[in-house]
């Protein structure tokens, strides 16, 4: 049994080009420097408005994973691209630490994966891409919760903090990813992808 | 500084551990650092983390770290100190009350985020790429070329950082004027949107030179570098594993 | 041996367009390659010598993909529809440009990793990095990151990662390009060590050099169309004047040739009425430009007729040595005890005590080995990087404590990596980027006429009027080079600095390159040009300097 599932895990692995393994590594490197960039937005939020305000920025957190799903639409995409940006982000230094770096990419790699693998990889609207965005948001929130001791600001700063990140998946996540996407794809280079390929 | 990487007699404890027990340890210290309630086991093992990194690693005291610290942590502990009632009050202004709970409180939040953001920095400080690629293949098993994908990612980022600057001080040099408010967020996106479109365009030249040196021509490949995981690293794994479930219960 | 008798690389009747092109970039090629064999493609700038190698070793279309007809094979294998891979322990490739060939970050890392993705045992990946890293000299820098080597550092390092795969054929595209004049020697060694033991070999280059003297076969490639092939003797005894007219042999002596380049201009548009074989056909493409514009708008062939003879009238006042005339002695920028370290790499400075000026009117040639020190001094002359206090100064002025904005305004820098240079999607946007800065335009302004026109005419001298809607990515290597330069001397300035602008170019590069360098000194510009070969840039008495080791070792005068 898990025979057989190791292996079609493995051919599902193998069905990915190098040039699929770079684009998801280029995308991982580029949130690694996106969140440096925005760590230092993210502590004014944070000392501004508590995690409300931190909380309207999370869907950039997540775009590059669901970007490489968009254009690459092969099951797997987003753990290993979310693996890949999870650890290096561990070697470039995170101020949140490895673990809460580990458990993020766990948390929406597992949310995409089961969202686009129930559509069976057919759907790429806009819409799905804004309720994956969305959908990826609360499992970690919750651990995030538990993990940063936001438990006692109390429920209502929780659920409108809640409030706030699943919108800001829903528009920063998945509303910008189709719109990258489909500004990428314009340019012609990504002609080779699935995404953008001739033959759809 | 580079040439001294193969030299790993030269090194202190933390760089000469193996990238696998590390990242154990690590995470084992990160499930204790958010267990914990209590701000004197917090300032405990904060202390010794930072005293294990500061002689494993040899250069800790430095001050963009405690800057990076301070920047994390002083906003942090203020909201989280003024957020928690309980206890006696210290000191009130309005609605804003200082409570012995809230002091406690902010201090174990802080310490926490102070911890976590220390594994990340012991790790990234002191490992090399490279042996976690061989031990993700070699002892994991995770096929290699999604282990290659790591260490790509790993080396663009210095790459596209030069190139990023590079392509900043060109447009400097082409005599692009200092812009302020809306038209700087313009040349800000046209230049992030070009460095962008730059590095998407290698993606194709990059991935033709892989392949053209046999990158995924068989399912598995040798390695120049060898990861042998030491003996003793399993004892180290194990110990930590069962110290940790230890303090867990304990504290 | 039997295989003696059957082609190892076969492509019959191979065209190829690229994906957003419309025009097929390679037409009709049919080439064969016995085991054993040297062959070398020479082509102008533009010829598709890179798209032909990238033909044979797959890259296109697996990769990059687009339209290609007719058969290729290698061995029993096509290139382009083969398993990934597989092509790789029989073929070993380099691109022309050397940075994308860097992927795995540390020069040791780099030489093992095709050998590591072979499954050759770790004891002779050992071996075969010792053994390349010193046949081309790399073992101070073994250690070292990628994307901290020179320019050279980082072909020296490409080019040991193929090698270190031992494969049976080689295909390098402008192997020798940003290589000092050891360092292609170093080279020539390794290709005929590798010849003589049996290897089969594809080199691609722009210029005829001595080196083709030394291979087996010779095709001559021309606007995508093999124009000519044979040994190197028989080309150069029967059809001097054709390689002359295609650029890739410098014009013969007597003539400038910039000079060489009007005349056959002016005959040019009389041939082609008569002649349709003549083969100048393939070769003039600015000054195709020029003619076909003049077909339409009498008044345009007028105009850039005229303003043809105001260039080369000047450059051949020029004839005579800037250093006689320009002798104002007014420096345009003082090096004073230059030292320089890179941050993180402090083995030794890369530069250390430099010291020298440049005046007004002067071409100062910059020379040295690889690694030397010349593009950091460059970067640091043109504020790309920013210089030590009272090291630096301009008009008396320290540069060192200026913004890069002060000090960009008056220098035009030519990038060594042209790629890195660009900041625009289209030819033509990035010649008129300057233009638009100085003039604080947008870039949905309208730009004023006289600044287009010059453009225009710029562009058109430059051969590259036609791919102004093109991205300047998908220029070949040769012109980019002449774009990147162009597009600084629209704007003028007292100071050019060009690093490598000959590399990897043709005549006819190099020649608009030499004519540009000259009216702007003649116009009172000083300039430095960083070169490896400063025998294309000598001549009307400029200044050599060398550096070694980061420091200044030599200064004189050539004549
Ligand atoms: N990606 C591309 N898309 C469209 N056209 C391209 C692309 N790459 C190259 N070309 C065009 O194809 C032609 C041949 O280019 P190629 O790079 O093969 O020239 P080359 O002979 O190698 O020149 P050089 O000596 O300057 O490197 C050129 O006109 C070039 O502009
Ligand atoms: N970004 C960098 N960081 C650290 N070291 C560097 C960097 N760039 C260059 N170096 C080092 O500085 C030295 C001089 O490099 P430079 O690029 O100036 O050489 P160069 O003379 O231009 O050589 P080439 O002819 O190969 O282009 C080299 O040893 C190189 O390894
Ligand atoms: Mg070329
Ligand atoms: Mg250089």
């Amino acid at each position: 049994m898990s025979n057989v599932m190791n292996r079609s895990v493995n051919k599902t692995l193998q069905s990915f080009t190098t040039m699929e393994i770079v684009l998801m590594a280029l995308l991982a490197t580029a949130n690694a420097v996106m969140t440096m960039y925005l760590s230092g937005v993210n502590q004014l939020l944070s000392s501004i408005g508590g995690p409300i305000m931190t909380s309207s920025i999370t869907g950039l957190y997540m775009i590059y994973g669901l970007l490489a799903y968009y254009i690459i639409r092969k099951p797997g995409t987003a753990v290993i691209t979310y693996a890949l940006g999870a650890l290096v982000q561990c070697f470039v230094g995170t101020s949140y630490g490895i673990a809460s770096a580990l458990a993020a990419a766990f948390c929406y790699m597992v949310i995409a994966e089961l969202i686009f693998g129930l559509l069976r990889y057919r759907r790429w609207s806009m819409g799905v891409m804004m309720l994956v965005g969305g959908a990826m948001v609360p499992i970690w929130f919750l651990v995030a919760v538990q993990m940063f001791g936001y438990s006692k600001w109390g429920m209502t700063v929780l659920s409108i903090a809640m409030i706030v990140r699943i919108a800001s998946g829903v528009i920063l996540c998945g509303m910008l990813t189709v719109i990258f996407g489909k500004a990428i794809g314009k340019t012609g280079l990504l002609r080779r992808f699935a995404a953008f390929s001739r033959e759809r | 500084m580079s040439s001294t990487k193969n030299r790993p007699e030269s090194r202190r404890f933390l760089y000469r551990i193996d990238p696998l027990t590390k990242m154990v340890m690590l995470l084992c210290i990160s499930v204790l650092a958010v267990h914990i309630e209590h701000a004197l086991p917090q300032l405990l093992l904060f202390a010794v983390v930072w005293i294990a990194i500061a002689i494993g690693a040899g250069q800790l005291v430095s001050g963009p770290l405690l800057r990076l610290l301070a920047a994390i942590g002083i906003p942090y502990f203020g909201l989280s100190m003024l957020s928690v009632r309980q206890g006696d009050i210290w000191w009130q202004w309005g609605a804003l009350q200082l409570t012995s709970g809230g002091l406690e409180y902010g201090a174990v939040m802080t310490l926490r985020i102070f911890i976590l953001c220390l594994t990340s920095v012991a790790l990234s400080l002191t490992t090399d790429y490279r042996e976690l690629v061989g031990a993700l293949v070699l002892k994991l098993k995770v096929p290699y070329r999604f282990a290659y994908g790591l260490a790509l990612a790993l080396t663009f980022l210095p790459l596209l950082r030069e190139e990023a600057r590079l392509a900043l001080a060109a447009r400097r040099l082409r005599s692009q004027r200092k812009a302020r408010g809306w038209a700087a967020l313009l040349q800000t996106k046209d230049y992030m949107g070009a460095v962008f479109t730059g590095s998407i365009r290698r993606i194709q030249h990059i991935a033709g030179a892989m392949e053209a040196k046999g990158f995924g021509a068989y399912p598995d490949r040798t390695f120049y570098h060898r990861f042998v995981l030491p003996v003793s690293a399993l004892y180290w794994m194990s110990g930590s594993v069962l110290i940790t479930i230890m303090l867990y219960i304990i504290l | 041996m039997s295989t003696e008798w059957i082609p190892f690389v076969q492509l019959s009747g191979v065209s190829y367009t690229y994906e957003d092109s419309t025009s097929p970039t390679l037409e009709q090629i049919s080439l064969e390659v016995q085991s054993g064999e040297w062959l070398m493609i020479i082509g102008g700038s533009g010829s598709g010598k890179s798209t032909l190698c990238r033909v044979m070793n797959g890259q296109l279309p697996r990769i990059a993909g687009g339209q290609r007809e007719g058969n290729v094979r290698i061995g029993d294998i096509d290139p382009g529809f083969a398993e990934p891979g597989l092509l790789a322990s029989r073929m070993g490739s380099l691109g022309q440009d050397p940075d994308a060939e860097l992927v795995v970050g540390m020069v040791e890392d780099e030489i093992a990793f095709g050998p590591e993705n072979l499954r050759v045992p770790a004891e002779e990946i050992g071996r075969r990095i010792d053994h390349w890293t010193k046949a081309l000299n790399l073992q101070s820098i073994r250690y070292e990151s990628v994307h901290q080597l020179s320019g050279g550092q980082r072909q020296r390092t490409a080019l040991a990662a193929v090698l270190s795969l031992q494969p049976q054929l080689l295909i390098l595209d402008e192997p020798a390009a940003s290589l000092d004049p050891a360092g292609k020697q170093d080279l020539l060694r390794i290709i005929e060590d590798w010849h003589q033991s049996g290897g089969t070999l594809i080199t691609a280059s722009a210029r005829w050099e001595e080196t083709v003297m030394l291979c087996s076969r010779v095709v001559i490639l021309s606007e995508g169309r093999i124009v000519l092939q044979g040994t190197p003797d028989e080309l150069l005894l029967h059809h001097r004047s054709l390689l002359e007219q295609l650029y890739i042999l410098p014009p013969r002596t007597g003539q400038s040739v910039a000079s060489k380049a009007v005349m056959s201009a002016a005959g040019y548009s009389r041939y082609s009425d008569t002649d349709q074989n003549f083969h100048a056909d393939h070769t003039m493409k600015a000054d195709k430009a020029i003619t076909r514009t003049t077909s339409k708008t009498e008044q345009h062939h007028q105009h850039s007729e005229k303003e043809h003879h105001n260039y080369y009238s000047e450059t051949m006042s020029m004839a005579v040595p800037a250093s006689a005339t320009v002798v104002s002695r007014q420096p345009v920028v003082e090096v004073r005890d230059l030292t320089y370290s890179y941050s993180g790499s402090a083995a030794y400075p890369a530069l250390d005590g430099v010291q020298f000026t440049i005046h007004v009117g002067e071409i100062v040639l910059l020379c040295g080995v690889n690694g030397s020190g010349k593009t950091t001094l460059t970067r640091l002359l043109s504020g790309l990087l920013q210089p030590p206090v009272r090291s630096i100064y301009r008009n008396g002025q320290d540069t060192g404590r200026q913004s890069i904005y002060d000090r960009a305004a008056d220098t035009g820098y030519v990038f060594q990596h042209p790629d890195h240079q660009w900041v625009a999607s289209t030819v033509w946007e990035e010649c008129v980027y300057g233009i638009r800065a100085s003039l604080n335009l947008r870039s949905r302004d309208i730009l004023p006429e006289s600044y287009r026109k010059e453009a225009e005419d710029m562009l058109r001298f430059a051969g590259l009027l036609e791919r102004r809607e093109d991205s300047p990515y998908s220029l070949g290597g040769g012109q980019k080079r002449l774009l990147a330069a162009v597009c600084q001397f629209l704007l003028p300035r007292p100071l050019y600095i060009l690093d490598e602008p000959g590399s990897a170019a043709d005549y006819f590069t190099i020649d608009r390159l030499l004519y540009l360098c000259r009216r702007a000194a003649s116009q009172g510009a000083a300039l430095l040009i960083v070169t490896h070969e400063p025998e294309l840039f000598a001549g009307s008495g400029a200044r050599m300097l060398t550096l070694e080791q980061g420091r200044l070792v030599e200064e004189k005068y050539s004549i």
